[in-house]
């Protein structure tokens, strides 16, 4: 009896193993998709001539290393059309910093280098590293938004009490959809040292929590 | 598609005829697929009203702006545990119970193809249950500070930084999952393997049909939705980043993979309720079943649809528009099959002999309240009109006409229908349509007010509105009590009958059709030891 | 509960569910047209 079934209870047995691993393969797929379109904001850098590789703190789920930043692109500078780019930014919870922007927006040329810096702030009586991590939107505006300079790029350590003007050199590159004509770009600061600790330990630590 | 065997001797001598441990011992380790299916039923009802508890206490705090009964954070506990609770712990095990009781009656066979598998499916449930409710028991002791916070959906990054009601919710999907697929392994096995000689796929009762489609898409499904929420266990305990943005990881991908999952268990859901309606449909009508090939290639064209539409549920994260036109035209897509379903559901009808007792009563609230549900939902799959109805009420009601008119509606038909065969009594036939009318009506409103609070643009999830919403929320809330009180009746109904009652004849129903019914009611513990042949 | 019915009674049944199905047809379509009438403010 049960051993007539165990042939088709192997093969449904694999499906699912099949739909576990495909669950897990979603994960650098998704990843790959993303980079390719620039779907959910992900900035790409595609580099023509790579100086350098830096770190950019990408890559989900930590499988990709960082991905490489292009030079200045010398491509002209369209005068014909104006961008406005946002800055914005937040402390993610566990990370007793502030941060602001010192410019909070401007306009600018597809294909001028601009630099603009976040004054960033640490308001607790220790030593702690964070990480930045940025997002552009609209998603469509990513691929062509580059960052030459960017406090992003490695992990930053605050003294207790010190503050710091973090700098940000970028360029919208000339190949941006002339539709798009308003660029946000957002910084989520993380904190390296603590962060299993903040992430576990966030919960108690908010003020009474209770039901 | 080969039949082992004609006669099935009394298989497994060891839980054989007369010798069972009595108690709860015959309980827990039963492999009899009636007494499983009695033990899946009992455990849906009685989780249907705890979690029909939770949303009344929700309900009741909605009852005027501000808060009064809880702080937010116990209300967000609140609704995302009534839904888990609801969806794995009542719609599926009901479902499964189903499965159980009618699967093997149905097609010939003398029980489930892994009846031991079949005992561990439904014993993994209560721990799993525990588990989702525990964190509330343990607040109440200091410990934690509360269930799962963050809506059903578990959505990251918020799900990253919950407290330990996340961890509980993940182990209990985990075992929940187990279960599903102990349970839609089985249910595969005996249906590609024990049907009665003659019983051709094509033969096979729509019931079973649905239920086949509603297994292949649990297994295919069910383990994305385990891989999702053990990579947010590792996120949130053994530093990998594959949601947490702070190690490069990303939350939106945690909106795929949950979806992915979450589409199709919509389907997963409702395809037993569209299989059993047929079947109710034709004996009250007194006419055979309309459209049987069309409805199972229906069934087939939503199960494959299902998997490939997922991101309809978050059209506003920001998606490339080839995305947003493709997953707006596959879903709207899905309502082809559909119609052809309650096209072929109303010819059955059509010049029917029709008489309405309580399962037929239900079933044709079913059509019109489901045909709602189906018709609110091409509104919010058009990307541009979702805009607008994203996460407001309307989404609120429109899922509740799906899953409670279309689910749990769809789940008390099938309980009057097959109640009387599985106890060999008749229930009260007036206390059912006291329980179907007073369902009927405060079930509309309770949630017909839902949707003009939604395009009036109340967020949903949110313990605090703005005055304007009152009336309609008050009229909710009065309705949502009248609901659940009325289901009280649905208990003590189903209770007398199992107690006792007027005896029903075997064939129960006067236009019934189907291997089923010629069993005696009840059919005797183990049935078609010899298998029916099908001619 | 469930009586069994006489001939007649089914064909009245039939007759009845019939003429339930083409009010309800009816009504739909009334419903349709009569939504052509009305404007958005």
């Amino acid at each position: 009896m049960t051993a007539s079934h165990a042939p088709l209870v192997k093969r449904l047995l694999l499906i699912v193993a099949g739909a576990f691993a495909f669950g897990f393969a979603l994960v650098p797929l998704y990843d790959v998709f993303c980079e390719a379109t620039g779907f959910n904001g992900k900035t790409s850098g595609q580099a023509a001539a790579v100086p350098a590789v830096i770190r950019d703190g990408f890559g989900v789920g930590g499988l990709t290393a960082g991905t490489a930043v292009a030079a200045p692109a010398p491509s002209a500078i369209d005068r014909s059309r104006t961008v406005a780019v946002e800055f914005t930014g937040t402390v993610m919870p566990g990370l007793p910093w502030e941060m602001r922007p010192l410019t909070v927006s401007l306009d600018t040329h597809p294909g001028a280098m601009q630099q603009v810096r976040y004054l960033v702030r640490n308001t607790s009586s220790r030593t702690i590293t964070g990480q930045a991590v940025p997002s552009v939107t609209p998603g469509q505006a990513a691929q062509h938004f580059d960052k030459i300079e960017c406090f992003c790029f490695s992990q930053q350590t605050l003294a207790p009490g010190e503050s710091r003007e973090m700098p940000l050199t970028f360029i919208v590159k000339p190949d941006i959809d002339s539709d798009i004509r308003h660029i946000t770009l957002s910084y989520a600061f993380f904190s390296i040292d603590g962060q299993r600790n903040t992430l576990t330990s966030a919960p108690t630590a908010k003020p009474e929590a209770k039901q | 598609m080969n039949i082992a065997t004609t006669t099935v001797p009394g298989h497994a001598g060891e839980h054989h005829g007369e010798h069972y441990p009595g108690g709860i011992l015959r309980w827990l380790t039963t492999t009899n697929h009636k007494d499983i299916g009695t033990m899946y039923l009992t455990f849906a009802l009685i989780m249907f009203f705890v979690g029909g508890g939770m949303i009344l206490a929700v309900r009741a705090e909605l009852w005027q702006p501000g808060l009064q009964l809880m702080q937010p954070e116990f209300f967000n506990q609140l609704i995302g545990i009534h839904a888990l609770v609801m969806i794995f712990a009542a719609l599926m095990p009901a479902a499964t119970g189903f499965a159980n009781w009618q699967i093997p009656l149905m097609i010939g066979a003398p029980d489930m193809a892994l009846p031991r598998v079949n005992n561990w499916g439904f014993w993994l449930l209560p721990p799993a249950a525990i588990l989702l409710t525990l964190p509330f028991v343990l607040a109440l002791f200091g410990i934690g500070d509360g269930a799962l916070a963050t809506g059903w959906t578990f959505y990251a990054p918020l799900s990253v930084q919950g407290g330990l009601g996340v961890d509980f919710a993940i182990f209990a999907v985990h075992i929940l999952g187990v279960s599903s697929i102990l349970g839609s392994i089985n249910i595969i096995v005996t249906i590609f393997n024990m049907r009665a000689p003659g019983m051709t796929m094509m033969k096979l009762p729509l019931f079973a049909w649905g239920w086949l489609i509603t297994a292949f898409l649990l297994i295919a499904t069910i383990p994305v939705l385990a891989g999702a929420v053990t990579m947010l266990l590792t996120d949130r305990h053994f530093g990998t980043h594959f949601f947490n943005a702070a190690g490069g990881g990303d939350p939106i991908l945690f909106q795929h993979l949950f979806w992915f999952f979450g589409h199709p268990e919509v389907y997963i859901l409702l395809l037993p309720i569209w299989g059993l309606m047929p079947h109710v449909l034709s004996t009250f009508s007194r006419k055979p079943i309309y459209g049987y090939k069309a409805q199972v290639w229906g069934f087939i064209g939503i199960g494959a649809l299902s998997v490939v539409v997922w991101a309809h549920h978050f059209f506003t994260v920001g998606m490339p528009v080839p995305a947003l036109i493709y997953f707006m035209f596959s879903t709207m897509l899905i309502s082809l099959p559909l119609a052809v379903l309650f096209f072929c559901w109303i010819a059955t009808m059509w010049k029917g002999a029709m008489s309405f007792e309580t399962p037929m009563l239900f079933a044709t609230g079913f059509i019109v309240l489901f045909g709602i549900a189906g018709l609110t939902g091409l509104v919010l799959a058009d990307v541009a009109a979702d805009a607008q109805y994203h996460h407001s009420y309307f989404v609120v009601a429109h899922f509740h006409y799906a899953l409670f008119a279309g689910g749990i509606m769809g789940v008390m038909t099938g309980v009057y229908y097959w109640l009387p065969k599985w106890t060999g009594h008749m229930y009260s036939e007036t206390l059912g349509k006291w329980h179907f009318w007073l369902t009927v009506v405060s079930f509309n409103l309770t949630f017909l007010p839902q949707f003009f609070l939604g395009l009036a643009g109340m967020p949903r999830r949110i313990p605090d509105y703005a005055l304007q919403f009152t009336e309609f929320n008050m009229i909710s809330t009065v309705a949502a009590f009248a609901l659940g009180l009325s289901q009280l009746l649905f208990a003590y109904n189903i209770w007398k009958c199992v107690k006792g009652g007027p005896k029903a004849s075997d064939k129960v129903w006067e236009g019934a059709e189907g291997l089923e019914w010629q069993l005696p009611s009840p059919p005797p513990h183990h049935s078609w030891e010899t298998q029916p042949v099908i001619k | 509960m469930n009586a069994s019915f006489t001939d007649a009674e089914l064909a009245q049944r039939r007759a009845a569910s019939r003429r339930m199905a083409w009010l309800i047809g009816a009504a739909v379509l009334a419903l349709y047209v009569i939504g052509f009438f009305f404007k958005r403010g």
